[in-house]
Order: C-alpha cells, then structure tokens, then sequence
C-alpha cells in the first residue's frame, strides 16, 4: 500500500530538475552519508556528487523509485567510492577513531557529534550493505519497501540486514555499558 | 515478515543508544545545504561545459529576475530541464510534440496541431498576435525541436517554490510565464501548476474546470496525477 502511495506522489510531484532534487533532498543525503561513515570534511564533496551523478543519469523520473530511495541509491555508491579512495590515502588499516579525527563540525553540538562518535563507532564494524539498511531504516526513518527499492534487494533482505545490523549495534552498546555495570552486566 | 520496531521506539534497547539514535537523527537538520548550493550550480555547470548541449541559451533575455529564487540557476540547469522535459513529453508519446508547442485552447486534434497560431492556455487574448512578434526565438514553432530558455525553466522553477506557500504569488508568476512564453516547451507543466495554484487559492471552480480542459488536452500527461487530484471529491 505504501509504495502505491509513494508512485503516486511521485506522479504527482512530476520530474525534478537537479536543483529542486537537492533543495529538497541534500540535507537527507548529507545525513545519510555522514552516518555511512564520510567525514564531515569530506561531506560537502560527496553531496555535491551524489547530485551531480543524479545529474547524469538524466535525473529523477517518477517511478517506482521514491526520489529519496534513488538519490539514497547513489549515495550508497558515492560513499562506498568515498570510503575506499580514503582507504587508499589513509592506509589499509585505518581505525574508526582515526577517522572520527576528520570528523569535527562546528555546526554540528557537542552532543550530536558524540551521539555520532557512537554510533559511528558501533555501526563501522558493520558490512557496508548492513550499515546502509540501518542507517536508512533507524536513522534515516525509511521505510523497508523503500530501502529494498534503493539497495535493489528483496525486501526479506533488507529485514535481514537489519536484524543482524541492529543485533551487532545492540552487542556493541552493551558490550560499552559492561564496565559501568548498569545495563549489560551479566 | 515484519519491519522491526525502529530502536528509538523500542523500550527494550538500551537508553544511551535510543539516546544516540534521536540525536544522530537530528543531523540532516543542521545541514544547510542552502550555503553549499552554489557549489552544486557550478559544478553542474562544469559538467555542461563538458558535453551538454548549449542548446538556445542565448535565446534567453538574460534580465534580471529580482523575485525568482533560480534567478543566479546557471544555464547549465536549462539542458537538465529540457531533458526532462522531453521525457515527460515522450511519456506520452505521440502528446509529445503537441506538449512541447504549448497548447492550444479548447478543443482540437492534438496530434496534427503544429500551426505558428497556437496560443497558450493562459495567455491573454492579445498574446497570440502582439505577443508573437516579440517572442524569444526559442518559443517560436521551431522550439518544439529545441530547449526552453533559462529564463523559462527560471521562472517555473520560482512557480514551483512559491506554490508551497504562497498560491496567489504561484498564479501571477504562472500568468506571467503564459504571457511570456504562450507556447514555451514547459507549457504543460506550467499549466498543471497553474491548476494547482487555483486550487491551494480556494478557487475550487476554476480550478476544476482548468483541471478538466488541461486532461482533455493532455490525457497522457506525465502531470496526469496531479491534475486528477483536484478533481477528486
């Protein structure tokens, strides 16, 4: 019911040029890429080319395809690309709190960043795939008909995914709180 | 199968990760993605550089537009539009050309229309004879096989923006794209915009009837859904 409903608004919202596209969605890209693990001084040029790759491909059509499914799309793409060029430069063994270091964004506040520096932490031990759904699915607020359509798998995928995304999350939170006794104590 | 409850809503997860969850969320907000657009513009502009077709640009009157929000867009913007453009007109196949003319008043044969005495939907009813002298070149009958002006994706794209919040401002802004541009390639999408801006205006009727005359003349519209809202009880 939801996808019929999302082709339909999508009829409704008709073509989108490149910049109403990133007026309307570079925020939403810009998130998810940064919690797919792009540095936020990397993160302007990623969203800049998510848009200019969108741009190539001839744009958005309505379709199946939400436009926000098929710039997330993309930018699984773009940020996997982004991920191995900075794998290139860094070094093969690269450590997440090696790549927290670029993180640093003044705009962003103090909690939003360690609430991020978390996360980020949890969700790098992740497969890149895994790591997509959740973000999309938890943090992004997608729906899995949505998340199946942009990563082009079956939806019992993307349930998958996300079940084993949100277990090693859940482990890895516990396994941080363990010291501290409260939650994860045995 | 089911989707999983979302972590942020389960009350079985630990605090500090739905803690961590609702203020990660809370990034696309603090990206202003406003600041940054000007990148995009030119690089996008770049990319024209490097193959896109240079189209009519030059056909574009090049004022300023004090109140478009696409007023600084790059001509790089207008290649994109038209591409869109031509495919939504392809959606609907042989509606295609009739489309990138511009439509005619009432009733005709869509298919066989390529007469230079088209006039817009919304054009006044001098447009189609003083008007004409004074068209771009792009709107002439030959614009059927070539771009809109930047000027025209312009002033759509402001058409657009304002409908959010401000219909009346969308309608003027419509009129004035009719006026300017009687049989301009976005003719169709201006004229569904302008549908909608009746509507969100309250005025229930016009809008109704406009929406009946714009699917009677464009039954394959790509704008087909939109229309057909207005309509609905």
């Amino acid at each position: 019911m939801r996808v019929g409903t999302d082709v339909e608004e999508q009829r409704r919202e008709g073509p989108q040029d490149t910049e109403a596209l990133y007026r309307a969605h570079a925020p939403f890209i810009a998130s998810f890429l940064r919690h797919m693990g792009t540095p936020v001084s990397e993160l302007d040029d990623l969203v800049q080319e998510v848009f200019v790759v969108a741009h190539r491909k001839g744009g958005y059509q309505p379709g199946p395809a939400h436009p926000r499914s098929w710039l997330a799309a993309i930018a699984v793409r773009v940020g996997q690309q982004g991920r191995r060029a900075r794998t290139r430069r860094l070094g093969a063994n690269v450590s997440p709190d090696e790549l927290a270091a670029h993180a640093h964004d003044p705009a962003t506040t103090l909690e939003t960043q360690e609430a991020l520096g978390r996360l980020q932490m949890a969700l790098d031990a992740l497969p890149y795939e895994h790591r997509a759904a959740f973000v999309l699915y938890e943090l992004e607020g997608e729906p899995c008909e949505r998340i199946a359509a942009s990563l082009e798998v079956p939806i019992g995928t993307v349930y998958s995914r996300l079940h084993h995304a949100r277990s090693r999350v859940l482990e890895a939170y516990e396994s941080a709180a363990r010291p501290k006794g409260p939650r994860g104590a045995p | 199968m089911k989707p999983p409850d979302r972590l942020r809503d389960d009350p079985s997860v630990p605090e500090a990760l739905r803690r961590d969850v609702a203020e990660a969320q809370s990034f696309a907000a603090s990206y202003d993605a406003l600041a940054k657009l000007e990148a995009l513009r030119e690089a996008l502009r770049a990319e024209g550089a490097a193959g896109a077709d240079p189209g009519s640009h030059a056909d574009s009157p090049g004022t300023p537009d004090a109140g478009s929000v696409a007023a600084t867009a790059p001509l790089k913007v207008v290649p994109w539009a038209w591409k869109l453009a031509i495919l939504g007109a392809l959606a609907g196949t042989v509606a295609g050309s009739v489309w990138l003319m511009g439509a005619p008043e009432p009733a005709r044969a869509p298919e066989r229309q390529a007469t230079p005495a088209a006039s817009a939907v919304h054009a006044s009813p001098e447009a189609g004879t003083e008007q004409a002298a004074r068209l771009p070149r792009s709107t002439l009958p030959s614009a059927a096989t070539t771009p809109p002006s930047r000027r025209e994706v312009d002033l759509l794209l402001e058409l657009k923006t304002l409908l959010q919040h401000d219909p009346a401002a969308a309608y003027r802004v419509a009129e004035q794209l009719a006026r300017d541009f009687p049989r301009g390639a976005l003719g169709e999408e201006r004229d569904a915009l302008m549908v909608l801006a009746l509507a969100k205006m309250g005025r229930t009727e016009e809008a109704r009837r406009e929406a009946r005359r714009f699917l009677e003349r464009h039954p394959e519209s790509t704008m087909r859904g939109v229309v057909e809202g207005v309509l609905a009880p």
